[in-house]
């Protein structure tokens, strides 16, 4: 049972109760604890700029129009038990976390072992990640006959982010109402509406899809398309004050023109 | 010659005074056209609410008047639509400044003596137009069907069934049904567009009207040197003038408050979980005030109608002298003076009150 992809493996006392529900016996959570501990304070001593610089925790969203191959320099990472992959490390959360921002969190911790890091899918490359865990299948844990604490895994989880992903789902209402009711895998329905929201908000920001500012709601989140860039505000809102200032202009001009002799 | 006379009807053909200028008195007292004798208020509800009704068509391209469509063309004008937000934002402080103006215009027309005759038709035109400016300002507030709204609109509605002998029919035809539904949607989207808008409109064109057929701009009657036939006037170019400036000025404002603070949209509107607190709009927070004292006929359709009966019936009941007009604080009105304004002030204790709490 110790080689499935559903939690990376050296975080363990950091994991959620969500990820926690997956079948991990309790002798090996006590040993993955202790070296998960070690391994994430050496992890962390060697690439926090790496970390930082993650997209899932800061700056601008990207628009991802094809999924993309992992550098060479993000592949390992030193712990004590030996090199796992950088791309198996926690997230940072910033300071004042927005709704996306969670909602990465929540991916990281419940979504990312079957949709990938890069919301590419359950490819080759992902599950190499995993290293001695790459094997979803052929350790029985996810195949048909899994024991009691596995679950059947599908062996083609497609991709979320990048062109050509999430065509069924037109709105993020429906994307929402997707996760909500049959996600995650092994247990649907487990998840909130509120994780649900923030998980549709993190999807829709990577895919340059989110509007800017919107707080997505069951309200609101009728009228979120997918598929489709938002109009970007900003520049609504120069032209706004612009045509603002303009027209003070014109009320001084006026005010202050010479009066025609009556 | 002919040239000469040709050049001479072509001159006075350009004279003529433009559409615009058409609208006014060819010229009107100097001393009333004061900045410090209007403040510009009548001019400028006018403006605000054209500016609602061309805001208001726009937004009617993508509103959609139905419990699946309300809230959710309400977040797709502001979320989505190019500029969407700025309309909103624009229709919304318009309608919100718009109660304020006038009811400013009204004290102003009151303290002045405006309402003694022959103005006394105009007085009550005027307050059945700030009436239909609060129900509009509140079925508009309707339309966004989120959350906000939920509260205001089944204490108001249910405010109607308290009413005896009419108050199920009041009920009815304002919700459309025996509760909260689809068809309260598509009903107050018919107030605001139509049962309100187009009464409203004819009565704004009316009470214009009544302006310039009562005399033009209320002043004295007395002549004094001031006020003799002699006394300066302007021509009506001056006060297109200052009606040009009155608009950009207020444009400007309504661009600044869109962006500075654009209205909210909450989540759809959930009837079966309404929230904890009861909130209503701020100009009907005065009357959540009063609900919270007694009994529901009485705080809140009793008491508010009958402040509005007051200051409807202040030219035939309060002050029937028609001496004073023109004049601000005159004599002859002190006790409409007071009276009124000890209404506006209770009402503006009520909302600072409900505010605050």
């Amino acid at each position: 049972m110790d080689r499935i992809p559903t939690q990376p493996p050296s975080l363990d006392d950091r994991l959620p109760s969500a990820l926690l529900r997956t079948p991990v016996s309790a002798r090996h959570m006590k040993r993955w604890t202790s070296v998960g501990v070690l391994l994430v304070a050496a992890a962390l001593l060697f690439v926090p700029a790496q970390a930082q610089e993650s997209s899932l925790t800061a700056g601008p969203p990207t628009r991802r129009l094809s999924t993309p191959e992992p550098e060479p320099d993000d592949l390992l990472a030193e712990g004590e038990s030996g090199w796992i992959s950088e791309r198996l490390l926690p997230r940072l959360i910033p300071e004042n976390p927005t709704q996306a921002d969670l909602g990465a969190q929540d991916y990281y911790q419940i979504c990312m072992a079957c949709h990938g890091d890069r919301g590419q899918g359950l490819t080759d490359e992902w599950r190499e990640a995993w290293g001695d865990d790459s094997y979803c299948w052929e350790s029985k844990c996810h195949a048909a006959n899994h024991p009691p604490q596995g679950f059947a895994l599908p062996h083609t989880i497609g991709p979320v982010l990048g062109a050509g992903s999430l065509l069924a789902y037109p709105t993020a209402l429906d994307l929402f109402q997707k996760i909500r009711e049959t996600m995650p895998w092994w247990n649907p329905g487990s998840l909130t509406d509120e994780q649900s929201l923030q998980l549709t908000a993190y999807l829709l920001r990577e895919r340059a899809e989110m509007p800017p500012g919107l707080m997505l709601d069951t309200g609101n989140a009728a009228v979120v398309q997918l598929h489709l860039q938002p109009t970007p505000r900003g520049n609504e809102q120069q032209l706004a004050l612009g045509l603002g200032g303009l027209l003070a202009v014109a009320g001084l001009a006026v005010a202050l023109r010479r009066r025609p002799p009556h | 010659m002919g040239g000469l006379a040709s050049r001479a009807h072509d001159e006075r053909i350009r004279r003529r005074p433009g559409f615009f200028e058409h609208l006014h008195p060819p010229t009107i007292p100097a001393r009333e056209a004061r900045f410090g004798y209007t403040f510009g208020l009548g001019g400028v509800s006018l403006f605000l609410f054209l500016t609602l009704i061309v805001s208001g068509a726009l937004e009617l391209f993508y509103y959609e008047p139905s419990l699946e469509g309300a809230n959710a063309s309400v977040q797709r004008i502001t979320h989505l639509v190019p500029y969407g937000w700025l309309v909103r934002g624009i229709h919304y402080w318009a309608g919100q400044t718009l109660a304020v103006t006038a009811a400013l215009h009204l004290v102003r027309v009151l303290l002045t003596g405006a309402y003694k005759p022959p103005r006394r038709l105009n007085w009550l035109l005027g307050v059945s137009l700030l009436a239909a400016v609060l129900l509009l300002d509140f079925t508009g507030l309707v339309l966004r069907w989120d959350n906000d709204i939920a509260w205001a609109l089944t204490v108001g509605t249910n405010l109607l069934r308290t009413i005896p002998f009419v108050g199920e029919g009041l009920y009815l035809a304002a919700v459309g049904g025996g509760e909260i539904a689809g068809a309260t949607v598509v009903r107050f989207f018919g107030w605001h567009i139509f049962g309100l808008v187009l009464p409203a409109s004819i009565v704004l064109v009316w009470h214009l009207f009544r302006v310039r057929r009562d005399g033009g701009i209320s002043h004295r009657l007395v002549p004094s040197a001031a006020d003799s036939p002699d006394a300066p006037r302007l021509p009506r170019a001056d006060l297109v003038r200052r009606e040009a400036i009155a608009a950009l000025f207020t444009s400007v404002a309504l661009l600044c408050l869109t962006v500075v603070s654009p209205p909210a949209i909450g989540a759809r509107a959930d009837f079966s979980h309404l929230p904890s607190e009861a909130a209503a709009p701020w100009f009907f927070l005065w009357v959540q005030q009063l609900l919270r004292l007694g009994d529901p006929l009485l705080m809140g359709v009793v008491i508010p109608a009958g402040l509005l009966a007051l200051v409807a019936l202040v030219p035939f009941v309060l002050d029937r002298n028609p001496a004073g007009v023109g004049s601000w604080f005159n004599r002859q009105g002190r006790a409409a003076q007071l009276t009124v304004l000890a209404c506006i002030g209770f009402v503006l204790a009520l909302i600072v009150k409900g505010a605050l709490s």
